[in-house]
């Protein structure tokens, strides 16, 4: 019961994150094995914040031995280690982090260690590479999409951080919008309307007047003038404030009304019909042609059974089964709560028993997988980002223009960097006595992206030249540290599916302290 | 681990900074205030940028539950001290930086003005608002540029609080939660209610110093009579306290808060007129189906699985034997003894989760789990590594800023969910100071007199009006105490040791003027004793800044369609989100 004499348990260690993520959460990190290619610091430090909170396990590429720059800008990797393997170095310290978790150093160089066994790839659910060369990370990148394996680029490079999330499926139940609002009001099941119908306004006291519920409030009044408008809801302007007045026409008089001041707060989203979002709606019009295999994922099941449940019932989703906390007293609260409760359960079984019917071989979706899923069936989300490929392809059919101007620049700096490193087997300004030369070879390589990828009215500033080549294809530690926080963080979100991921490329600029997302 | 320092240890950070900009901002002396989730992060981020003269304080020990995060922690030191461990491992990765470390709380007098002086940032890494606002208090005082930080769940910031720009207390803080007295007592309808009433009363009736009424506030609306009642009930409980020692303790607390008290409440007919009345546990009944009981589940499931009722029962008469038992070794060893409740302590929380769900038993209320009973009774907000990594190292990517007096470029940052909101991270130009807050549009001086001559009359006449020519009605406060008022002008004589103004006291002034609004100012006086000076020694900005009256909050108003839109709307980019770093208290 105390910690101490076993050590501290899992539980207690990851107490914090328990709250953030739930078991099931933890479940999924622990399952997880990750792919890191180079032991960089900004891959290091993506790699610790994934250590701490307990992945399964990582497996670490790197060729190179350490050098002394490695060791001032990399936290995992210290003055002793130079001249050993970054990898087997970096892997050993990352290690000590965590014991639950396995560790694995694979000293090879990237580029043959990925040609010669695409099975490294494979066989982790999850990849993150690090300041990758183009000629290496395209056919990484290819190699993912084909394999449905989330890819990660990441890279610090001077003041400069850049982000860049290939999923070319990524289903996401648990969105955590700010709310769940699913109170049926303008459809109410019969279970509700019967409850709405037992309080008998008139004889109430005023004590209990006070506490009635204010869904019971607008339920009431919403069902009297359905009976006055052809089963109608006030949608206009006039009939709204019609609608309004009458619920405020039965205020008693000297009686507490906080009740009925909520139920006037309430009229705007009691009235926005009870329906299917678009993009919602669009994944269950996939999941019901979707045919299913041994192989298909639980939210696919999930999706299509939910699909044939909507079918069954009227086109209503399944109740989410969430009521907000409301001026009442215990019981009613409590009833109001039962209710809601028993419906979402009923609606949860009949999901369940279309998901066990529609699933091959395994067991298919458990109760729990099924209540979550309908629980949030009206908040998800699918993403599927575009390929890494075709983000390179020529001319790049977008714009960047969502994006502020420093920004692109720096994302056009970077391709160029890429460039010219592909073209002159090293980066710009790496060796001091080639900075100035550098500048006007750097120069030349942005030139070329730019009309490469088409793009109208944009060109690398010399401010920012100069600053990419005095950068020398440094990796600032702190700027490491900070994108490693976002790389791990957005990693957390793919492998537990919760929270809605970047979609799909981060560009920050340190110098000015200016985030910008934007969509290949 | 020997080999350093490595000739281009610094390459990296030099290159991408300047040499030249790099070199004097890691000359810089820091103060970093907190060594928890955040603190771990930026303190690592700062001996790597360069930094070699960092100070750390932090009052807190490790415990388990901090060791998915803060990484420069491990099993062997939890207990040990935050600040000290921190730079311990710090310097194993770095050998040639100075880092100082200090096992105490800010808010000891020693940390005084000149201290702080003494560095030239200061970077808040804390988890509670007294003492953010401590330090924010304290950086205005000796002028010193303040990084602020917090983090909850996926979500972060951090500010930068310059004299021009504002201070952490500018935008008004939320307060803490209270609760009617008689609902916590009498009448509770959710689970928090419960909670509290186990935690702040119950808990500390029995084992601590007494009733924790921090959490409760008493208003005109509660009924005289049932505060007597339950002085009284409070009464009855410290006397069973005394018989802590007893096999029957358990028997006997049991009787008295779920049956008889109970039973009490249920006389006053006129409180049950419109409420569910609460239903009386009958410890007889129970220890004999505890009897029957299978053993309740192990491990992962005992924490997150609610308890029945009889487990509950089960669990209280288990909790409350061992904490009685505590609270018996201690006192024979320390009358004055008490425990205090910590969602950390295992037996202690198993109390509280089974007291709590035994009352809301019998109000009807949903029972909870340990685990969350653990996070509403310590006010816990999930921490998580990725996190506390991305806003320490914006801290830094601020304090370089800063440090080469780049203040035009500093930005208030936001982390973001992603979502609908896509760009992760938001920035903005740090705000204007609010012109109604009375931390940062203040007076601060120190004051060196010797505390046996100098009189309060002499900071009236000499220093207030001669010297800094206020002219109004002054008030004068010392730690919440007023010793001056114009209608209260006896203590004029009385030295400042004689009204215990000694060294290291922070006097504030209030001056009033009724026809100028800009002579109205708060003046804040950091008392330096020094024996023979006169008649005194005053060191501040002589230009002290208006202190305007605070604005009568925006009458309520009632949310409609356009609102409701509009709020959306305003759901955007620059949103703030208030958090903090890790586990925080507030109720
Ligand atoms: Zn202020």
């Amino acid at each position: 019961m105390t910690a101490g004499t076993n050590g501290p348990s899992r539980e207690q260690k990851y107490d914090r994150q328990l709250r953030l993520w739930q078991a099931h959460g933890q479940k999924a990190l622990e399952n997880t094995s990750i792919l890191v290619v180079h032991a960089n610091a900004t891959a290091t430090e993506t790699l610790k914040n994934l250590v701490l909170p307990g992945i399964g396990s990582f497996t670490l590429v790197d060729g190179k031995v350490v050098d002394g720059a490695d060791a001032g800008s990399n936290f995992f990797l210290e003055g002793s280690d130079i001249g050993r393997s970054r990898a087997q170095a970096a892997a050993a310290l990352l290690a000590e982090l965590n014991p639950d978790v396995r560790a694995r150093a694979v000293v090879a160089d990237v580029e043959k260690a990925l040609t010669v066994s695409p099975e490294l790839v494979t066989q982790h659910n999850i990849v993150v590479a690090s300041s990758l060369p183009q000629h290496i990370l395209l056919p990484l990148a290819k190699l993912c999409a084909a394999e449905n394996i989330p890819l990660i680029v990441v890279r610090a490079y001077g003041f400069v951080g850049h982000l860049r999330i290939q999923a070319v499926e990524h289903c996401i139940v648990e969105s955590h919008p700010d709310t769940i609002n699913d109170l049926r009001l303008d459809c109410p099941f019969p279970e509700l309307l019967a409850y709405a119908n037992s309080f008998d306004f008139h004889a109430l006291d005023n004590m209990t007047y006070a506490h009635i519920p204010y869904v019971v409030i607008l339920l009431r009044c919403l069902e009297e003038w359905k009976s006055k408008n052809n089963g109608a809801l006030p949608t206009t302007s006039p009939e709204k404030t019609a609608f309004r007045q009458m619920v405020t026409s039965l205020k008693r008089e000297g009686v507490e009304d906080e009740n009925f001041e909520e139920a006037l707060k309430g009229v705007f989203r009691a009235l926005q019909p009870t329906k299917i979002d678009s993009k919602v709606a669009s994944i269950l019009e996939e999941a019901r042609t979707k045919p299913i295999t041994a192989e298909t994922n639980n939210f696919w099941i999930l999706a299509k059974a939910v699909a044939e449940f909507v079918d069954s019932e009227n086109g209503k989703l399944p109740l989410a089964g969430v009521v907000p906390d409301m001026k009442s007293d215990t019981e009613s609260f409590v009833k109001l709560q039962t209710i809601f409760r028993d419906k979402a359960h009923k609606d949860v079984a009949k999901v369940h028993a279309i998901a066990s019917n529609l699933s091959v071989g395994a067991t298919g979706p458990s109760l729990e997988e099924t209540a979550r899923f309908c629980k949030n069936a009206r908040n998800l989300v699918l993403i599927r980002t575009s390929t890494i490929e075709s983000e390179y392809a020529e001319p790049y059919a977008g714009t960047m223009a969502d994006m502020p101007e420093n920004n692109v620049q720096y994302y056009l700096a970077l391709r160029g960097v890429d460039a010219f490193y592909e073209e002159h087997k090293r980066y710009p300004g790496y060796h001091a006595e080639e900075v100035e030369s550098d500048i006007g070879l750097l120069k030349k390589s942005c030139t070329a992206v730019v009309t490469k990828m088409g793009l109208k009215n944009v060109a690398v500033s010399d401010d920012i030249i100069h600053e990419m080549v005095r950068a020398g294809a440094s990796e600032l530690h702190t700027m490491a540290s900070f994108m490693g926080g976002v790389c791990s963080q957005e990693a957390i979100k793919l492998i537990t599916g919760q929270y809605t991921v970047l979609n799909n490329t981060f560009v920050y600029d340190g110098m000015r302290s200016v985030g910008a997302a934007h969509t290949f | 681990m020997t080999s350093f320092p490595l000739p281009d240890r610094n390459r990296d950070a030099a290159l991408a900074l300047g040499p030249d900009k790099w070199r004097s901002a890691v000359a810089k002396k820091l103060l970093m205030v907190g060594a928890g989730g955040i603190g771990c992060e930026l303190l690592k981020d700062l001996v790597m940028a360069g930094f070699a003269d960092i100070e750390i304080i932090d009052l807190d020990t490790i415990d388990v539950s901090n060791l998915n995060r803060q990484f420069l922690f491990q099993k062997q030191h939890v207990k040990k001290s935050k600040a000290h461990v921190a730079k311990e491992s710090a310097l194993r990765f770095n050998p040639n930086v100075n880092i100082v470390s200090h096992h105490n709380s800010i808010f000891e007098d020693q940390y005084d003005v000149a201290w702080f002086k003494s560095f030239d940032l200061v970077l808040n890494a804390l988890d509670n608002i007294p003492a953010r606002r401590h330090v924010n208090m304290m950086c205005r005082a000796a002028n010193r540029p303040l990084i602020e930080s917090g983090t909850a769940g996926y979500l972060g910031q951090v500010s930068v609080h310059l004299k021009h720009t504002q201070c952490f207390d500018c935008e008004p803080k939320p307060t803490p939660k209270t609760f009617p007295v008689c609902t916590i007592r009498s009448t509770p309808s959710t689970p928090i209610h419960c909670i509290v009433w186990s935690k702040s009363y119950l808990f500390n009736l029995l084992f601590g110093k007494d009733e924790d009424e921090s959490a409760m506030s008493s208003s005109a609306d509660d009924d005289a009579q049932e505060i007597a009642d339950l002085k009284r009930e409070a009464e009855e409980l410290r006397n069973i306290k005394n018989n802590s020692q007893s096999p029957d303790f358990a028997k006997l607390v049991f009787e008295k808060i779920f049956t008889r008290d109970i039973e009490r409440l249920l006389t006053m007919s006129e409180m049950w007129s419109s409420r569910e009345p609460p239903k009386p546990l009958d410890f007889k009944k129970l220890h004999s189906e505890m009897k029957k009981m299978k053993p309740l589940p192990t491990g992962v499931d005992r924490n997150m699985k609610v308890w029945s009722l009889v487990e509950n029962f089960h669990v209280f008469t288990e909790s409350i034997k061992p904490l009685a038992q505590r609270l018996n070794e201690g006192q024979a060893k320390d009358s004055e003894f008490s425990m205090s409740f910590d969602k950390d302590d295992d037996e202690a929380l198993d109390f509280v989760t089974a007291v709590t769900n035994l009352r809301a038993h019998m109000y009807g209320i949903e029972l909870q789990s340990r685990f969350k009973v653990k996070e509403m009774a310590g006010n816990i907000i999930p921490a998580i590594s990725t996190t506390n990594a991305i806003i320490a190292g914006l801290m830094v990517l601020q304090a370089f800023k800063i440090l080469n007096n780049q203040y035009d470029d500093c930005k208030n940052t936001f982390l973001v969910h992603g979502g609908q909101r896509t760009q992760l991270i938001c920035g903005e130009v740090p705000p204007a100071p609010a012109k109604e807050c009375g931390t940062c549009q203040a007076g601060y001086f120190t004051l060196t007199v010797d505390t046996a001559q100098f009189t309060l009359s002499d900071l009236v006449d000499s220093v207030l009006t001669k010297d800094l020519g206020v002219d109004g009605e002054i008030t004068i406060n010392e730690s919440g105490r007023m010793i001056y008022d114009p209608d209260f002008d006896d203590n004029g004589p009385e030295t400042f040791e004689n009204l215990k103004i000694t060294d290291g006291k922070r006097i504030l002034v209030l001056v009033d003027n009724d026809e100028d609004e800009s002579k109205n100012h708060s003046i804040n006086f950091f008392v330096i004793h020094k024996a023979g000076v006169t008649p005194y020694e005053l060191d501040g900005d002589k230009k002290i800044p208006p202190r305007h009256k605070a604005k009568a909050p925006e009458a309520k108003r009632l949310l409609d369609d356009e609102v409701e839109v509009s709020n959306k709307k305003s759901k955007g980019d620059g949103e703030t989100v208030e958090v903090l770093d890790d586990d925080v208290i507030i109720l």
